[in-house]
């Protein structure tokens, strides 16, 4: 038996995992997170060891076209040979590595310096940039700082008021919930969202207030929001002035935006605008309330504005004097389960561990100081996913891609375009435990060990660092991408070392992390298994950092920073041939790209097929019934899916879960234009039009139609 | 934006008269557009402040805004602003505008946007040194009497609103003018405690946007905030006493005494600029399309003080997009890309839709939107019908027929031949006096094409997005007078009315016929059901749910189990127990 946690989201619940005679067995542990609590998925999660079709030999794709088992070491040969072709016809930055936070912190660490180090790439990414990129973004820029909660998410419980913008936690994390009751018995719980979700609908009976905006107007809802809390006076100007830089240009901003021309751009009566923002003034420190928070999930930051909407968000809680107060604040709910750490070591384009910046050359130094290397031999910063995406098989881009973690075929936006990008690669190598919708298209297919079968670290999402225990011995055949990294350097002669072992990998981590703003260098795999840490754990004695801030924000003068942001337009708008919007999310069954819940018979009876929820009104003008197949098409694709009639979405938007591949895939349908400052893609609304499937297929208007 | 100025060419002057809210979009429309460097603009604002937003004033008056609140952001970096100088004369020749203060400002481009005065009506008591005209200047005004339309304005009306009469009793404000305006005012000077009389000329308040059964319902929301108002009321007169006012005298006699008189009897555009250059002004400045007067196309107008092919409606949404509309094109001609996409943030709104013809009153309590047309009859009568009149029942039906068929038939390009025969809008209405509503609503092919609301509550924002985004609407537009839809099902409750295919504990897909099961065999307990079925184990939510369930089992089946069967539920794995 091992103590560890959840392989699912970042709120990461203690579990116990208990080899039996009837199988491996799950029970909840107490945790302040989950609180015992454990949802369908957790419970369940132990059928994912030992699914029918676990990877267990790595897979080369032989002249017939198809993955044959090898011995690990042909596999090996043949992904370093045709690296070396790949090197020698096109350069270094041909190759390519896309990472994924569902990692440990071991191996997303180790991904990025065996991009940097052993391949030599700039090219490196992950799927964060997908969740938390955004969220990011605007924290750095006004808190000179990003992790994601900057207090203990239990502080949550003794708030007044809570708003809650893009996050439909009831389902995506539900024993989350259970934090929620204070500001519920308070009548203090705001849910910003287009849809009636389990989590609008704990706003019921007095419990707070459900905001349905339109899709994509998050932003201007906050504006609407800010405006009324600093015309009726509710602002907090002691704070303003004592902790933060920008509060007039903001104010100043947001005195276009009042409650009526709110409600027209969002279709959120002025009222209610004007009501929430009353209510969380009322629970601000300074009104004499009982403490409030912000919270920003995927719905608000997934856009093409999504940096923006969330510097909205941090605006009107900075406003309210909320950050760095205990018992208020901002914070960002991370999704994957280590979507914080993952982000923090080295995944992503334009960062090395700790952190920081791959073009600080203070930073390379140090970092290159801990792996070994010359500074001046570390790449510089590559391109976030979606651009890296669009390289992939050009003729100047990417001819090789390394994948981990990771299943782009489902949840990339544009995802058909991306499968047909993949299949031009020469060489796509594909690490995982089970042969995903991408794993299906690789030349070369490892099979990794998954969470109850692996040591290492996970951060969840309010910081803290948990220790992950291998419960069970994995599967013979199977081993560690920590043991491939170590493989693949050796044989492709790279400098420095490639520990396979993770509490090895942390030390290192550990000192290439201290000095960075997302300091480990107290932390070790002991620490670390008798007490999860939150960090900054700046040094081998320190207790860790539950909450952030309170003196003073993490930027050069201390101070927090408001930015003035102007309200932008949905990128892929209603046009006459495409007349819904269409928001995608996740059902309480699944998780992400469905790799790992897709394959649970309990979870695929609970939700064995995509939907389209939609309103009666609207399916009725249709001619859709409940459970007919709907084709659903946007500019980019069309998916049919069963339809689930449902007056909790808002009637000139519809619903898809992101969960599903094939004919039901949602991503067939997203937008892949991006955030210009966070390079997040635009996954939460695009224009669709919705049809009965057995309706005569429109005919495609010609590009000149196409309605701005 | 990658564009770098041509260095060899002289920069665009672009010179911006008026410094309000269209002529402040214009400025960061522009910005947004148009890279560093290509133009040089100069702007001559008439009012010594930062511009501020004007909608709001009337928020202030009410108390619902602070005055401070309403200043709207900086020019962008590179305009020059003249705070406090105004435009005195356009020297077309020269293509030079003349300040005030003897400064000359040549220009490429000129941008008028003076925006519009307050209309001061013609009476005996307001005509001052410039005489009976209704262009008299509002600074000659007696004591007590003021216009809101600027800052100054309203820090005027806020000091005059204050304290009580002599007496003791509240202190008597008349509202000249039932709009709009009139109404905010009205509504926020009664907020204030002053005892308020609106004269209105018209039969009803708001009678330029309101039909007579709302606009009655409105004049009962009016009644019931202590608001009075007299219609149909022409003022003869204000009588002043020792230099302020002290009432007004109707038509008929009447003489409604007062201690402060506001006015909001409409605006007048300001054109004396364009007149003196000899450009055509009809009710504004008359420009075209491409919002350029068509005697000189180095000048444009836009906002309150322009008449385009569209005419003149006063309401601040028609100047942003035609701010939007000269910036995008100016910085097509001046070579900038489209840096921002095809629109701001309301590029959602159908091209070609006038979707900026929304009136919406900001009164707390008088909860009044307007927007597009709805016909004051009930839609095209049927010759062959009695006489009756428009209520006849063929015509009715018959247009039920035509509206669900263009409906049906709707969709992709729907604004084919077809529409050649499209009648006159439908109109469905829902009166409830009491209730304080009346909702009128006209629909075409599938569209709202215009509503009339009163008392709508939170249904208002629906019906707003569905008219300016031209989203298709229920087949039946009946449903778009109730929240929702009107089809909302009432949910069952109580645990015996609920379904036993009902998902009570959500996080673990647990059924109320799955806890029935688990009840069957032998779990009368929360923790055994929770052993049992994971119910409760997730977020905790449904605890009382079940047992509530639990109850309500007990009470029908108290005996003691008759020995727990051992067998699993059959769709159920056990959970383990907490080890």
């Amino acid at each position: 038996m091992a103590d560890t946690h959840c392989p699912y989201c970042a709120l990461q619940c203690a579990m116990s995992v208990t080899p039996t005679a009837d199988g491996v067995q799950v029970a909840p542990r107490d945790f302040p997170t989950n609180r015992g609590g454990l949802c369908q998925k957790g419970w369940t999660s132990a059928a994912v060891l030992d699914v029918p079709d676990r990877l267990t030999t790595p897979l080369v794709r032989g002249g017939d076209g198809e993955l044959h088992p090898v011995g690990w070491d042909e596999a090996l040969d043949v992904v370093v040979a045709r690296l070396r072709e790949t090197w020698a016809r096109r350069g270094r930055d041909a190759v390519g590595v896309f990472g994924g936070g569902g990692l440990t912190n071991e191996k997303a660490y180790t991904l990025g310096k065996f991009a940097r180090v052993a391949l030599r790439t700039r090219y490196v990414d992950y799927n964060g940039r997908f969740c938390m990129s955004s969220a990011a973004a605007a924290g750095n820029r006004a808190f000179g700082l990003d992790r994601g909660l900057p207090f203990p998410l239990t502080d949550l419980g003794g708030a007044q008021a809570v708003l809650l913008l893009g996050s439909n936690l009831a389902e995506t994390m539900p024993p989350c919930v259970a934090h929620l009751a204070g500001a519920r018995a308070a009548g203090g719980l705001v849910v910003v969202d287009p849809r009636r979700t389990p989590t609008a609908a704990l706003t019921d009976d007095g419990a707070g207030i459900h905001l349905q905006p339109l899709p994509g107007t998050d932003l201007q809802l906050l504006l609407g929001l800010t405006h009324v809390v600093w015309a009726e006076g509710l602002a907090d100007e002691a704070y303003l002035a004592e902790r933060v830089n920008g509060a007039d240009a903001v104010r100043r901003e947001v005195a276009q935006w009042w409650p009526e021309r709110v409600e027209r751009e969002t279709g959120v009566p002025a009222e209610q605008v004007r009501a929430a923002a009353r209510l969380l003034a009322a629970a601000a420190p300074a009104r004499g309330g009982g403490g409030a928070y912000v919270l920003t999930g995927r719905g608000a930051e997934q856009h093409a504005h999504g940096t923006d909407t969330v510097t909205a968000a941090i605006d009107l809680a900075l406003a309210l004097g909320l950050p760095g107060v205990v018992g208020s604040g901002y914070g960002c709910l991370t999704g994957q389960g280590n979507g914080q750490g993952g982000r923090e070591h080295g995944q992503k384009a334009d960062q090395l561990p700790g952190y920081r910046s791959i073009e600080d050359p203070a930073a390379r130094a140090h970092v290159a100081g801990v792996w070994g290397v010359d500074p001046d031999d570390l790449p510089g910063a590559g391109v976030p996913a979606v651009a890296m995406l669009d390289l992939l098989g050009r003729p100047d881009g990417l001819a090789a891609l390394f994948v981990h973690a990771s299943n782009l075929v489902v949840s990339a936006p544009d995802a058909t375009a991306v499968a047909r990008r993949l299949g031009e690669l020469d060489l796509l190598v594909v690490c995982d435990v089970v042969p995903s919708e991408t794993a299906r298209l690789a030349d070369v297919v490892l099979p990794v060990t998954q969470w109850a079968e692996e040591d290492g670290t996970m951060t969840s999402l309010e910081g803290r660092v948990l220790r992950r225990s291998r419960a069970v011995a994995p599967p013979s055949g199977v081993r560690s991408e920590l043991e491939i990294w170590h493989d693949l350097a050796a044989r492709l002669d790279a400098p420095g070392t490639f520990s396979p072992d993770p509490d090895e990998v942390l030390a290192e981590l550990a000192a290439a992390s201290a000095g960075g703003r997302a300091d480990y260098a107290g932390v070790t795999g002991e620490r670390a298994a008798a007490q999860a840490l939150y960090w900054p754990v700046p040094a081998p004695g320190h207790d860790g950092t539950p909450r952030l801030f309170l003196d003073r924000f993490a930027t050069p003068d201390g101070r927090a920073v408001m930015h003035p942001v102007r309200a932008a337009a949905v990128a892929d708008d209603l046009r006459e041939d495409a007349e819904l919007y269409l928001v995608t999310g996740r059902v309480l069954a699944h998780y992400q790209s469905g790799a790992q819940t897709r394959r649970v018979r309990e979870l695929t009876r609970a939700a064995p097929r995509g939907h389209v929820q939609i309103h009666p009104l609207t399916a009725h003008r249709l001619g859709i019934e409940e459970g007919s197949d709907v084709r659903v098409t946007s500019a980019r694709g069309t998916s049919v899916v069963p339809a689930r009639l449902s007056d909790d979405i808002r009637a000139d938007t519809v619903f898809m879960p992101f969960h599903y591949a094939g004919a039901e895939s949602a991503n067939a349908l997203t937008n892949p234009a991006v955030d210009p400052i966070s390079g997040m893609p635009e996954f939460k609304v695009c224009a669709v039009d919705v049809a009965p499937a057995d309706a005569e297929r429109p005919a495609a208007p010609p590009p000149s139609e196409v309605f701005a | 934006m990658s564009a770098t100025p041509p260095p060899h060419l002289p920069r665009h002057r672009i010179v911006v008269v008026g410094h309000g809210m269209v002529a402040a979009r214009f400025l960061d429309e522009l910005d947004r557009r148009v890279p560093p460097g290509f133009c040089e603009v100069t702007v001559l604002g008439a009012e010594p402040h930062a511009p501020y937003n004007r909608l709001l004033l009337s928020e202030v008056v009410a108390g619902r805004a602070d005055l401070h609140g309403l200043t709207l952001p900086d020019a962008p970096r590179d305009v020059r602003v003249l705070a406090g100088v105004s435009a005195r004369r356009i020297r077309r020749g020269e293509r030079v505008v003349e300040d005030d203060r003897g400064g000359r400002h040549g220009y490429d481009t000129l941008v008028l946007a003076t925006g519009a005065q307050p209309r001061v009506p013609s009476l005996p008591g307001l005509t001052g040194p410039t005489g009976p005209t209704d262009r008299a200047d509002p600074a000659d005004l007696p004591r007590g009497v003021h216009a809101l339309r600027t800052l100054d304005d309203c820090r005027e009306i806020l000091a005059a609103a204050g304290g009580t009469r002599p007496d003791g009793s509240p202190r008597r404000a008349t509202v000249l003018g039932g709009g709009v305006l009139g109404l905010e005012a009205a509504r926020g000077l009664a907020a204030r405690g002053l005892a308020v009389t609106i004269v209105h000329s018209g039969a009803h308040p708001m009678d330029r946007q309101l039909d007579a059964a709302s606009g009655a319902v409105l004049r009962r929301c009016l009644s019931d905030r202590r608001i009075r108002i007299a219609t149909r009321a022409r003022a003869q007169e204000v009588t002043v006493s020792d230099g302020a006012v002290s009432g007004v005298r109707l038509g008929g006699g009447r003489h409604v005494e007062t201690d402060l008189l506001v006015l909001t009897a409409g605006v007048i555009p300001r054109t004396d600029l364009a007149e003196y250059a000899g450009l055509d002004v009809d009710r504004g400045v008359v420009v075209g399309a491409d919002l350029r007067t068509p005697a000189d196309p180095r000048i444009a107008a836009i906002g309150d003080c322009a008449r385009t092919p569209d005419g003149w409606s006063g309401l601040l949404a028609p100047g942003w997009e035609q701010a939007g509309a000269l910036a995008r094109d100016l910085a097509a001609a001046l070579g900038g890309e489209p840096t921002v996409g095809p629109g701001g943030p309301s590029s959602g709104r159908r091209v070609g839709a006038a979707a900026t013809d929304v009136v919406r009153l900001k009164a707390e309590g008088l909860d009044v939107v307007a927007f597009g047309a709805v016909p004051d009859d009930w839609g095209p009568d049927d010759d062959e019908t009695d006489a009756a009149g428009p209520t006849g029942a063929g015509a009715a039906a018959e247009d039920v027929g035509a509206s669900v068929e263009s409906a049906g038939s709707g969709g992709s390009g729907g604004s084919g031949a077809s529409a050649a025969v499209s009648a006159a809008p439908r109109v469905v209405t829902l009166l409830d006096v009491q209730g304080r509503r009346s909702l009128r609503l006209a629909v075409r092919d599938g569209r709202l094409v215009g509503g009339v609301l009163v008392g709508a509550g939170a249904l208002a924002a629906d019906l707003l997005v569905a008219y300016e985004r031209g989203t298709a609407i229920p087949l039946d537009p009946a449903r778009l007078l109730l929240k929702g839809g009107g089809g909302g099902v009432p949910v069952a409750t109580s645990p015996a009315s609920i379904p036993g295919s009902a998902t009570i504990c959500r996080c673990n897909g647990v059924t109320k016929s799955a806890i029935v099961t688990a009840f069957e065999h032998g779990e009368r307990t929360l923790a055994g059901v929770a052993g049992r079925t994971r119910a409760t184990t997730g977020c905790g939510g449904c605890t009382s749910a079940v047992e509530g369930i639990l109850e309500w089992l007990e009470a029908a089946d108290p005996a003691p189990p008759p020995g727990a069967r051992e067998e699993t539920p059959a769709a159920l794995t056990p959970a383990p127990s907490g080890a």
